[in-house]
């Protein structure tokens, strides 16, 4: 159980900058996630905690310990790799066991030790075995017991899952879901998956271009993003963006805009704090959920004609808009089916809406 | 990749370093000795300049040998590619014991030179042997050839010998590049109504011939420096019509005692090899890019 | 995929006459060596020997120092493959799979070691080899040999260090492995087919040298096969039982050899290439 801190982090592979000025706190214990689009330097930024990299910059710090220039063995990290990176020529028993065999534990421990953590992981049967003599799945579990049996201070996991099937991937996600809780370790996670990000995270760094968007628990990032493209990232299916006007102020603080897109006049949307230019035109942030079923009073109605429909059975996604812009996406709840060309109503709950700047900065 | 420099240092330095004193340091020497006048081995000598030089280009000898050396060089990269291409597509196909026919496929590069010189040399006899019986059997021929007994018919002999003994390892190498182009290249094709002739000549042939550019000259400098296949069928002869470069490089150092002279055409015959193996990469390297 | 007819029968034609080309040359010599010397130099040849007899390999133990020759060539051939192993592996995985300066500089200049004719060197190698004292001795030989050996080997090995995942070579580093226990516990266990290929490579590269041995050999107790054979060709009056009873045994260790391991080899020679 440690904590990690990380400050102004730079990395630059040869003139061109991979991290900027990176700032992060962990705290002993939990469990953080980094997403963002590939190439938005979430790997880097393991790999450079873990020391397969190194910084130009900034230092990085495990329990006030500087590790900035320490070799990765001697961070006391453990990492699981998306290939799982297990050595082909040795048997479950020896990949678990190398690791400890190189910090000169005794054979007799390094057996114990492996054999302990194989029985939590019910690895036990497959001990003898080599790698490619096993599935999926198996091999996933040998290479989080190779991290498991060196006791590490922290866990790092880059993209474990993205290998697995899609049933086998949640099952995955569960079992370190579960190991989390048992172990309470601290443990860092890349991946590029949101749906992983979400429920996984104790705390989700949401990464874009070497820089960290916004850091924050899933339900925040989700209810209360500070940009454009973390509300973008987060959330499935896609928040749809739409322009707007602002044209005047409520009472209470709230900004009128027009939408034209969805042809609605003086659609109250809070703001996060401060006011709005009058006059500005500014982007709305409305997800497929902030569309209720109509004759409930909580917003302005509006009909769309949904142009492609996913029926999923408890829920409903409307596709709705010339093919020439991104289509509005409203979800239909409890309504048997929808059929491509029909009409959509739906109420327009703006009060759980988002206003970015042109900028994409949150308003 | 990794870093520490130190240790990658000493990991490549031993072999550096061995290639340093046994193949850079003679060159070097080879290069002071050309400009010196040293005839054996052992005896003193004084700088002169390009004398030798000189001398060496305006030899017949030298530039029959640089002829020669051509011609031979030429003729092995022709029968070597035919044969070679033709095996890589026999073994590219599946067919029942397609891998040992790879594997055994090199067997005529495997054994020793000597032993290449001593079969075909008993096969291509005059006195018994096994080719001119066969076609004098076959009515070919009435009389026995002496295959090296004529500088044209030596020199096709060898040539033919020198390519048995190399057109395997080139076939293989093509194979390598042949399982390279991805089937479904193939299965595209076919599904496209392509026959196999128009298959070759639109896939396999434009997708292998950055490979056959490489193989060219990574032929041509081993055919060039061809030697002791030569030396032991023909020592050059009969009346210097098979002497090649290398021949004449060692006549002129073992046989004349003229060190100097020898090194001179070494220094100059390196200076061609290496111009034409920079110019060949480079325009391969440029085909490659368009 | 399937193939037409018409292909079948042009594959069956360029397989026969692959067969007919590499096969037939050396089942007639090796086929010869048994035969009486009669039948040897007979105006009709024959396909299948009419006569046996073991006095060709008699002739060739007795009258010549052809077991000395074999020894010397099995011991120059193991250490050159040996030693250029110990070189070459530490070096590709330098070459390939770390940073340091001057990394592509000196990986060119290895590989240019292919564009100058050997024959060059040979020359003021001899008068180094004199001062050094390592002419006529098999050290002197094994020397040689490594260095020929070494560009082609290092190179074809590239193709086997490059086909690992840096994935695992980073678990290692996790594990707290060192550069050296990584490169002896999982690196090399997981090159082993390139090891393997490139160990046959050199030992046959010694195994065939003619020229180097040729000048730098000057006693016959010192000499290898292809070189102490060649003095046989010449030793005597043209004796066809016994040369081509040289040439069959000459050819046995190669074979066995590559009949152990020849899938290995080639396998790692069309990897290597061209990559």
């Amino acid at each position: 159980m440690s904590n990690l801190h990380i400050t102004s982090l730079d990395k630059d592979y040869s003139g061109h900058q991979v991290l900027h000025g990176i700032n992060l706190n962990v705290d002993s214990g939990e469990f953080v996630v980094f997403v963002g689009p590939s190439g938005c330097g979430k790997s880097t930024l393991l790999r450079t905690i873990a020391g397969l990299e190194d910084a130009s910059g900034g230092s990085i710090n495990i329990d006030a310990r500087d590790v900035t220039r320490v070799d990765p063995a001697e961070r006391g990290i453990a990492m699981v790799f998306q290939t799982y990176a297990l050595y082909p020529h040795m048997t479950v028993e020896e990949n678990m066991a190398f690791g400890l065999e190189m910090s000169g534990m005794s054979k007799a421990e390094r057996k114990q030790t492996v054999a302990q953590v194989a029985e939590t992981l019910h690895l036990s049967d497959y001990l003898p075995r080599k790698p490619r003599q096993l599935s999926g799945g198996q091999r996933q579990r040998v290479a989080i017991g190779r991290a498991i049996v060196r006791n590490p201070k922290i866990f790092l996991f880059d993209e474990p899952l993205s290998n697995l099937d899609a049933e086998l991937r949640v099952k995955m996600r569960m079992e370190i879901s579960a190991l989390h809780q048992r172990l309470g370790a601290t443990m860092i996670y890349v991946t590029h998956d949101q749906v992983e990000a979400m429920t996984l995270a104790d705390k989700i760094v949401v990464l874009r271009d070497g820089r960290i968007e916004q850091v924050g628990a899933p339900m925040d990032l989700y209810a209360d993003p500070d940009n454009a493209f973390v509300a973008g990232f987060i959330g499935s299916p896609k928040i749809n963006f739409l322009q707007a006007q602002v044209t005047g102020r409520s009472a209470d603080g709230g900004a009128l805009v027009t939408v034209p897109r969805l042809g609605l006049k003086n659609l109250e949307v809070k703001p996060r704090g401060g006011m709005v230019d009058i006059g500005a035109t500014v982007t709305l942030g409305l997800r497929p959920e902030h569309f209720g079923a109509p004759g409930q009073g909580r917003g302005p109605a509006v009909t769309l004609i949904a142009d492609a429909v996913e029926n999923l059975g408890s829920v409903s996604y409307a596709h709705a808009g010339p093919d020439a812009e991104e289509p509005v996406v409203v979800e239909v709840k409890d309504q048997a089916t929808l059929a491509p060309g029909g009409a959509v109503t739906a109420e327009v709950l703006s009060g759980r809406a988002f206003l970015f700047d042109a900028d994409g900065r949150r308003l | 990749m990794r870093g520490s420099t130190p240790l990658a240092i000493a990991f490549v330095a031993p072999a550096l370093l061995l290639l340093a004193a046994i193949l850079g340091w003679p060159l070097i020497s080879a290069v002071v000795l050309s400009l010196q006048n040293i005839r054996a081995i052992g005896t003193g000598g004084e700088l002169i300049g390009f004398d030798n030089y000189a001398e060496v280009l305006s030899d017949a000898t030298f530039w029959r040998a640089g002829g020669i050396s051509i011609v031979w060089v030429l003729a092995n990269a022709v029968v070597q590619t035919i044969l070679a291409l033709i095996t890589a597509l026999a073994l590219q196909q599946n067919f029942p014991g397609v891998r040992i026919a790879r594997t055994w496929v090199i067997l005529t590069w495997i054994v020793p030179t000597v032993v290449t010189v001593i079969i075909w040399r008993w096969l291509f006899s005059s006195s018994g042997g096994m080719i001119n019986p066969l076609l004098m059997q076959l009515g070919v021929i009435e009389r026995p050839i002496g295959f090296f007994n004529t500088p044209t018919t030596a020199m096709a002999t060898l040539i033919f010998i020198n390519s048995w003994r190399w057109f395997p390892f080139i076939a293989l190498m093509m194979l390598a590049g042949l399982t390279r182009i991805p089937s479904d290249l193939y299965e595209a094709a076919r599904l496209d109504g392509a026959n196999s002739w128009r298959r070759f000549i639109r896939i396999t042939w434009p997708l292998l011939a950055p490979t056959m550019g490489v193989l060219l000259v990574i032929g041509t400098l081993l055919s060039f420096n061809v030697f002791d296949i030569i030396w032991l069928l023909t020592s050059g002869g009969p009346a210097g019509g098979t002497r090649t470069l290398p021949v004449l490089i060692y006549e002129t150092a073992f046989k004349s005692y003229n060190l100097s002279e020898a090194a001179t055409i070494s220094v100059l015959a390196t200076v061609f090899l290496m111009g034409f193996a920079l110019l060949a990469t480079r325009y391969i390297s440029k085909t490659e890019a368009q | 995929m399937r193939r037409s007819w018409q292909m079948n029968i042009l594959l069956a034609l360029s397989l026969a006459f692959l067969c007919l080309l590499i096969l037939l040359p050396f089942w007639w010599v090796v086929s010869s060596s048994f035969k009486e010397p009669q039948e040897i130099i007979s105006r009709s040849p024959t396909m299948v020997p009419h006569s046996f007899t073991l006095q060709h390999f008699q002739k060739l133990l007795s009258s010549s120092a052809y077991p000395t020759y074999m020894l010397n060539s099995l011991i120059v051939s193991t250490i050159s493959a040996i030693i250029t192993l110990m070189l070459a592996v530490p070096a590709a995985y330098a070459f390939f799979r770390m940073h340091f300066p001057g990394r592509e500089v000196m990986y060119r200049t290895i590989l240019l070691a292919y564009a100058f004719p050997s024959i060059v060197v040979l020359i003021p190698l001899f008068g180094m080899f004199v001062k050094l004292g390592l002419v006529d001795t098999l050290t002197g030989l094994v020397i040689i040999n490594v260095t020929f050996a070494l560009p082609f080997s290092i190179w074809m090995l590239r193709s086997f260090f490059a086909g690992l995942p840096k994935e695992i070579e980073e678990a290692a580093v996790m594990d707290g492995a060192s550069t050296l226990v990584i490169l002896r516990r999982v690196m090399i266990p997981l090159i082993t087919p390139g090891i393997a290929s490139v160990g046959i490579f050199a030992f046959i590269l010694s195994w065939t040298e003619y020229v180097f041995t040729s000048v730098l050999i000057v006693s016959d107790a010192k000499r290898t096969v292809p070189v102490g054979f060649s003095g046989i060709i010449g030793q005597y009056q043209i004796d066809w039982g016994m040369l081509l009873a040289g040439a069959s045994f000459a050819v046995l260790p190669v074979i066995i050899l590559f009949s152990l391991v020849g899938r290995w080899f080639v396998g790692g020679l069309t990897e290597g290439a061209v990559k």
